[in-house]
């Protein structure tokens, strides 16, 4: 077992580096932003002709939810969303194009014991980057002298991993189905990332506007942002369990797809 | 004699074609047995089928007592069967150590001796890069890894494609020797003469269907060509005797080729009044050659 | 002390083993009491396959001209005279002249061949 971690772990190591420095420049360019934003905003709230949101006060006076709102509810997420699925990708349909899949169809370990301790590797390959996003923040926001709840930045960063896992079981579904090997990477980034992006624009829009619509039950990286003040009782406990749930049954169809699979 | 390959009718259809078409083999213990067919006779879908990477349309089979259409069998058989595939690629991220590593980490029998005997005989250094060696010398780390695993089974399918003449007769050395310590050899090849060197039963496979399952040493004493010269041109049929595989006429003189019962014959022969009768032994290539051509 | 056995030509690989003992006995590169090679080592030397050695000394055992001794190996045993010796050394100088004679005739090594052939297998028949 120990060397099937160690060999997915070779094979995305890599994408693991690119995603770490990744982070950083994201969570480094948020806080290295807050001080022009802030005074923008002020500038705006002050000006009776300005551009007024509701959530501008917030966003002047509570450095926590200009990181949630920068970092959790967007580009934070959005990166770690991205690296999370392509730590995913790879599995023996990939390696049936690299020819190696009858030298690890030849080992004996099942294609149920491939699989999850690739997943394995990918989920705490993506626990690992947002852990190193924190420690980013942390040492950011020394820097530039603010001070955060690090309580709600454990929480999101938890509920943003609880909420992941179907991306990464979703993302993994895509590559066994897709032909091709660097294809199916493109399709799955397209058929998950487009609608992904979309609705996490448009709804975060409505949402400023304070409309509601049926297309928010897709809102899939609202579910993984949460509300800004988590905690037991606010914590999106519905939404998880169906994700949870639709992870299993994507996990489920994966298993059984891939024991059919001819090589 | 225990078999530790058995198939029952194994078939398996892609689309419309079929690869392998009903399948009756058997392996038995302790032999180095050539599974001999031309490229797209269904020798690899059959090995696949065995170790359970692609699952039979039909039939069945066992290999080492284990039911090759069920996974968790499957397991079993790869824990104790050295698999060495067509495709001779590996990981070409991992040094030659790490997947000398890697794949030692799977086997408890692994033979530590043999693996250092054929870095060293193998010229292979330890920590290029897959991606880095040649394809001969990934062929031979590929080897390396099957025959170092230490099982009673070892499976190859083409070992020595693509490997020069010394590298050949180093491989055919490593699996006479495994084989004297009592592993079982059953192996895929289009190479007549390394079959005919190191085989002692071999199984010809054509289209998917057996075509020959004979002892080598029984095709060489037994297949025969009989060459006659008669006074008048004969009929073919009268030649159609048990034992005769292949008769060619032209004119006075008769090519036959016989697979067994070649006393009776050469005397039946002499009966319809013969000038001459030549007997010559047949090459297991001119076999090879006749079994394929005669269901072109 | 063995060559390498033609695998493609028509004759087992075993029959040609047993000739090159049989013959190093004869000519007496081989002695009574001599040790043959272990089955394992001969098949690695030869690359032949191990079964086949085992068949050929299973064969000359059956013959008299070898011992198996459990464990230690096979051994030439001594009933062959070297009057066998001297008579095959004979028989080879018949045959290399006859074939130099057939040579002269103008027939070439093929047709000498199938000729010996033909006649051993007429021999076989009329047996």
């Amino acid at each position: 077992m120990r060397m099937l971690l160690y060999k997915a772990w070779i094979e995305t190591r890599v994408r693991f580096a690119s995603g770490l420095i990744a982070v950083a420049i994201v969570c480094i360019f948020q806080i290295e932003q807050h001080a022009w934003l802030v005074a923008m905003w002020a500038r705006e709230w002050a000006d009776p002709k300005g551009y007024h949101f509701s959530w501008m006060p917030l966003g002047i006076h509570e450095y926590g939810w200009y990181l949630w709102h920068y970092l959790y509810d967007n580009y934070l997420q959005q990166v770690w969303a991205l690296f999370a699925i392509l730590f995913a990708f790879g599995g023996l349909i990939r390696e049936r194009s690299g020819g190696t899949v009858l030298f690890s169809l030849g080992l004996p370990v099942s294609r149920r014991r491939w699989l999850f301790s690739r997943l394995a590797v990918a989920l705490l390959e993506s626990i690992a980057l947002s852990m190193f996003a924190i420690v980013v923040v942390v040492i950011g926001s020394a820097i530039i002298h603010q001070t955060f709840s690090l309580q709600q930045m454990l929480l999101h960063t938890a509920l943003m991993i609880a909420a992941g896992v179907f991306l990464i079981a979703f993302g993994n579904l895509c590559y066994t189905l897709f032909p091709g090997n660097y294809l199916s990477l493109v399709l799955t980034l397209v058929l998950l990332g487009a609608p992904y992006l979309w609705l996490q624009t448009y709804m975060q829009h409505m949402r400023y506007l304070g409309r509601s619509t049926w297309l928010g039950y897709f809102d899939f990286a609202h579910a993984m942002a949460g509300p800004w003040q988590l905690n037991w009782s606010s914590a999106p406990w519905l939404t998880l369990l169906l994700t949870w749930t639709l992870t299993a049954a994507l996990l489920a169809v994966t298993v059984v797809h891939g024991d059919r699979i001819d090589y | 004699m225990t078999a530790v390959i058995e198939t029952e009718s194994l078939k398996k259809t892609y689309g419309k074609h079929e690869a392998v078409r009903g399948l009756n083999l058997c392996v038995e213990a302790g032999s180095v047995c050539a599974f001999l067919g031309q490229n797209g006779a269904g020798k690899s879908s059959t090995i696949k089928m065995l170790l359970g990477m692609i699952h039979p349309t039909s039939g069945t089979g066992r290999v080492l007592g284990h039911r090759i259409d069920k996974e968790s069998e499957s397991l079993l058989i790869r824990q104790n069967v050295a698999f060495v595939a067509e495709d001779k690629r590996l990981y070409d991220y991992m040094t030659v150590a790490q997947i000398v590593r890697f794949t030692k980490s799977f086997f408890p029998g692994w033979k530590r001796d043999l693996e250092q005997r054929l870095l060293a005989q193998f010229e292979l250094p330890l920590d290029r890069k897959v991606r880095q060696l040649s394809k001969g010398m990934r062929t031979k780390l590929t080897l390396l890894l099957g025959f170092a695993r230490g099982c009673e089974l070892l499976i190859l399918d083409e070992p020595t494609e693509g490997l020069d003449p010394v590298a050949i007769e180093d491989v055919l050395q490593i699996v006479v020797s495994l084989a004297a310590q009592g592993t079982t050899v059953f192996f895929s090849s289009h190479q007549i003469a390394e079959v005919e060197q190191v085989a002692d039963h071999v199984l010809m496979i054509d289209r998917g269907q057996l075509v020959l399952d004979a002892p080598m040493d029984q095709v060489k004493e037994e297949y025969r060509h009989i060459h006659a010269v008669f006074p008048e041109p004969v009929e073919e049929r009268d030649l159609r005797l048990p034992g005769v595989e292949k008769v060619q006429t032209e004119g006075r003189t008769v090519s036959l080729t016989a697979s067994h019962n070649v006393d009776s014959i050469v005397a039946h022969v002499r009966m319809l009044r013969a000038r001459s009768v030549d007997v010559l032994p047949v090459s297991l290539k001119e076999i090879f050659l006749e079994k394929v051509r005669a269901r072109g | 002390m063995f060559r390498k056995p033609n695998p493609s030509s028509g004759v087992p690989i075993y029959v040609q083993l047993k000739e090159q003992v049989r013959h190093a006995i004869e000519t007496g590169a081989l002695c009574a009491g001599d040790q043959l090679p272990g089955i394992r080592s001969l098949a690695e030397t030869l690359v032949i396959n191990p079964n086949t050695v085992i068949k050929v000394y299973r064969e000359l055992e059956q013959e008299g001209l070898l011992e198996i001794r459990h464990g230690l190996g096979a051994f030439i045993l001594s009933r062959h005279r070297r009057a066998k010796t001297e008579g095959m050394r004979d028989a080879q100088q018949l045959v290399r002249e006859l074939v130099e004679t057939l040579k002269d005739e103008g027939l070439d090594e093929g047709a000498i061949r199938r000729l010996f052939e033909a006649e051993l297998a007429g021999e076989l028949q009329r047996r």
